[in-house]
This record gives structure tokens, C-alpha cells and sequence, in this order.
């Protein structure tokens, strides 16, 4: 056979295959449609058909067990997930008649095979509508789960016990984070944000004791957005001692946020750090202390050589007093035209565009 | 907003969920309100803009609590600002006091 028509042919098988293939995933794409359009219709049907029913549950009518007998346990997913969306929004006695119907019926029990499920989407599921609805009787098993080596798992545990406010899991979910390198302290900290403000004191006790200087970092980091003082006189040990940038920006955030006066001596001190991000944290906190004598000092660092420590330092001006307000607005339009001045007017007419 | 066909205060309330809206409006209903459904999505600046509507008085409902966020809020024209989750007692009776 002449090599041309054999060339000619591997083409062809090329373009068939092509074909083939293209013909199968647009079969494929058809098919995903159909499966979720059916998926919407069925979702759709089954509000239409029980949403009245938990309407007239939450006007005082019916007992939840009685509401929760009428769905068959196939539409308990889509029950959860209408939940769920009422569960974030409302709160008081409606949130409490709602979480009984997760907490006082069939779907406790639902959740809890999902939770013992081998299967991590069963498993991250049932944390996760067990801890919407604060079901305390099931913190044993979530917190023998935190052991779990997924991390969606663990972190979908934690989340669960921080809303339900189990103050005594806090140990267990810090000693069990740093199995894992992919979690960030900002989604660590996202999870004891869910605890309220009672857990300052066990974060407190936890801190005096904690070797780990990142999550010395996280303890201090969600102790300033929980704004708890009684932890102020030794977080100052910590700052003072550097261990890592980490602990000094978080302790610096900290004692700017609580507005914590006997910090500032260290604050100044700060203020001539080497490294740039804690100048800038230091100047954000001076300003928040109120620190006296140090509008000198800031305005200096508006001349300084990172442009981030430059427009930290501009705010501050900005809003320190109207004589540095005034100060700041002559560097705005004073000639020649250097990186201050053009730092100065970028702070002046972000705040005029804020206030208006 | 009084609604002259029911003598009930008509309220639309808007939000990107549907099923937290039928809910919501449900509960308005049982208190006494004309909650016919869910309202479009508007900017309360762009209600208080337009000459028709700007008398009608705006109750924001939001997740945000931070600091920035409620001061935004009235500076935009809304009479009160509340808080997800919230109570549905305090959201009727905020309706109240704003339609007083």
C-alpha cells in the first residue's frame, strides 16, 4: 500500500476517535443536565408540598415528631437543607422549635449514622447539621472524630462542638490540629470564633501552657477579636520576649484592639522595628492606645522606605488630631511632587470619599 | 406602607434566599401584616432616589455587625438596622415603631 494512504488513514482513525469522544462527553454533559434538573424538580416539589407544614409547626401547631413522621427519611436531605437555611436566620423560640426538629426526632438518629458513616461526605454532613442545631447529646462522638485523619472532617467536628459551645473539646481540637500542615490559622481561628466568649478563660489557661508558638499566635489572635482583657498583662511577656513574627504582630493587634495603655511603652519600641509589617502593625495599635508624644514619631515613618509602612503612617496622621490632619493635607500639595506627597493625597481623598 | 385594600401595612421584604423570604413573610403574615412576597433586589440608595418610593421606610436585615456596616446602613437611608440571625418578635416589632 503506497505510504500516503497509509498517513491518510491514521488521520481518519484520529478524527473518528475525536469524533467518538466528542459525541460521549456531549452525552455525558446531556445526562448530568437531566440528573440535576430532576434533582431541582423533586427538591422543588418537595417544598411545595412541606414548607406549610413547618410554617404551621413554627405558628405553635403540632409536635415536631408528628412533623417530622409525615416526611419519608429519602427527603430528609432536602428537609436539612431548607432547615438550614431558617436555622442561620432565625433564632430564639423559632430556632429552638426548629433545632427540635432535628434534636427530638428521627433525624437525630439519621445524623448519627451519617456520623458513623465510613463515607467523609456522610460523615461531614452529619457534623455539620448536628452542630447547626447545637445537638449536644452527640459531642462525645464528634469529639472521637476530631481523631479522623481528613482534614474536612476534623475541621467539620470542630466547627460542630465550637457551635454547640463544648468549651471542654478546646483541648482536643488544638492538640489534634497540628497533625494537620494544611490548615491556616486564619481557618482555625474561623473555628473558635463559632465558640462565644466563654471560651476566653479555657483559651487563657491553654495560652499560659502552650509550647507551639503558632498556635500561641491563633490563642492570642482569637482572644483580641473575643476583645478579653484579663489576658492583657501576659500577653505582654510574650511580645516583649519575640519569639516569632507571628506572636508579635498578633500580640501587637491584640493590645491595639483591647486598647490596652501599659502596652504602649512596647509599642513604641516597635515603631523602630527592622522589619516593615510590624512597623505598620505597631503604628495601626499606637493610634487605637492613644499613646501620647508619639505624633512625631509616626510622622517620621511616613518618610519611610516601605510604602506600606508610608500609607499606614498617613492614615494615622489622617486621624491623629487636626493639626496632623492639616500637616498631612500641606505634604498632599507641597511641591516638588514626591511618593509622601502622592501617599498624602491618595489618604486624603480615600477619607473625604468615605465620609461622603 | 398601608395597603388600602386589607387596611394592613403591606411590607416587602427582600432577600436572596427564597425559602428564608416565604418564611418571613409567613410570620409577618401571622402578625398582621400584608407580606404579598419576595421584593426585587434593590439598593436602599437607589429607594431613596426615586421620588415614588422614598418616603417608604427601610429596615435593613443583614449578617454583618461589624462596626462600618450599620453606620453605612443609615447613612444610605435606612430608619433601623438588624442583625441575622434575629428574632421575628423584634422584626415585627421594629416594623411597628417605623411605621408609626
Amino acid at each position: 500500500m503506497p505510504e500516503f494512504l497509509s498517513s491518510t488513514g491514521h488521520v481518519l482513525t484520529v478524527i473518528f476517535i475525536l469524533l467518538v469522544f466528542i459525541y460521549l462527553l456531549i452525552l455525558f454533559i446531556f445526562i448530568i443536565r437531566i440528573l440535576e434538573q430532576v434533582r431541582e424538580r423533586r427538591q422543588k416539589n418537595f417544598i411545595k408540598r412541606w414548607e406549610e407544614k413547618i410554617f404551621e409547626y413554627l405558628a405553635d401547631k403540632g409536635n415536631p415528631i408528628s412533623i417530622i413522621h409525615l416526611f419519608p427519611k429519602s427527603s430528609y436531605k432536602y428537609l436539612l437543607q431548607n432547615l438550614r437555611g431558617y436555622l442561620r436566620t432565625l433564632k430564639g423560640n423559632d430556632w429552638t422549635k426548629l433545632s427540635k426538629l432535628i434534636n427530638d426526632t428521627k433525624i437525630y438518629d439519621y445524623l448519627l449514622s451519617q456520623l458513623s458513616s465510613k463515607r467523609k461526605k456522610k460523615l461531614i454532613f452529619g457534623a455539620y447539621y448536628l452542630g447547626l442545631a447545637k445537638s449536644t447529646r452527640a459531642k462525645f462522638i464528634l469529639r472521637k472524630k476530631l481523631e479522623h485523619k481528613n482534614e474536612i472532617v476534623f475541621l467539620s467536628c470542630a466547627i460542630s462542638l465550637a457551635r454547640m459551645n463544648e468549651s471542654d473539646s478546646l483541648d482536643d481540637i488544638l492538640n489534634e490540629v497540628v497533625k494537620f500542615k494544611k490548615i491556616s490559622r486564619d481557618t482555625l481561628l474561623s473555628v473558635l470564633l463559632e465558640y462565644d466568649e466563654s471560651v476566653c478563660e479555657k483559651l487563657f489557661i491553654r495560652l499560659d501552657v502552650e509550647k507551639s508558638l503558632w498556635l500561641k499566635a491563633l490563642i492570642i489572635s482569637a482572644l483580641r477579636h473575643f476583645k478579653y482583657t484579663p489576658a492583657a498583662p501576659v500577653i505582654l511577656p510574650i511580645l516583649v520576649k519575640e519569639e516569632s513574627i507571628e506572636l508579635v504582630i498578633e500580640s501587637i493587634k491584640y493590645f491595639g484592639e483591647i486598647e490596652y495603655l501599659d502596652a504602649s511603652t512596647a509599642i513604641r519600641f516597635f515603631l523602630i522595628h527592622s522589619r516593615p509589617d510590624i512597623k505598620a502593625e505597631a503604628i495601626k495599635a499606637a493610634v487605637k492606645i492613644g499613646a501620647g508624644g508619639l505624633e512625631t514619631r509616626i510622622w517620621s515613618l511616613i518618610y519611610d522606605t516601605d510604602r506600606n509602612v508610608k500609607v499606614t503612617a498617613a492614615e494615622a496622621m489622617y486621624g491623629f488630631s487636626d493639626n496632623s490632619k492639616d500637616k498631612l493635607k500641606q505634604l498632599a500639595y507641597s511641591i516638588p511632587n514626591t511618593i509622601e506627597s502622592s501617599v498624602a493625597r491618595m489618604i486624603i481623598s480615600e477619607k473625604t470619599i468615605h465620609l461622603n | 406602607m398601608e395597603n388600602s385594600d386589607t387596611n394592613k401595612p403591606k411590607i416587602i421584604y427582600v432577600e436572596d434566599q427564597e425559602s428564608i423570604a416565604r418564611l418571613v413573610n409567613f410570620k409577618l403574615s401571622k402578625d398582621g401584616f400584608d407580606a404579598p412576597g419576595q421584593g426585587w433586589n434593590v439598593s436602599i440608595r437607589g429607594v431613596k432616589s426615586n421620588d415614588e418610593v422614598k418616603n417608604i421606610p427601610v429596615i435593613m436585615l443583614s449578617v454583618h455587625g461589624e462596626e462600618q456596616k450599620v453606620p453605612q446602613a443609615f447613612n444610605s437611608g435606612a430608619v433601623d438596622y438588624i442583625q441575622k440571625p434575629f428574632y421575628t418578635a423584634e422584626l415585627t416589632t421594629r416594623i411597628r415603631k417605623a411605621l408609626a
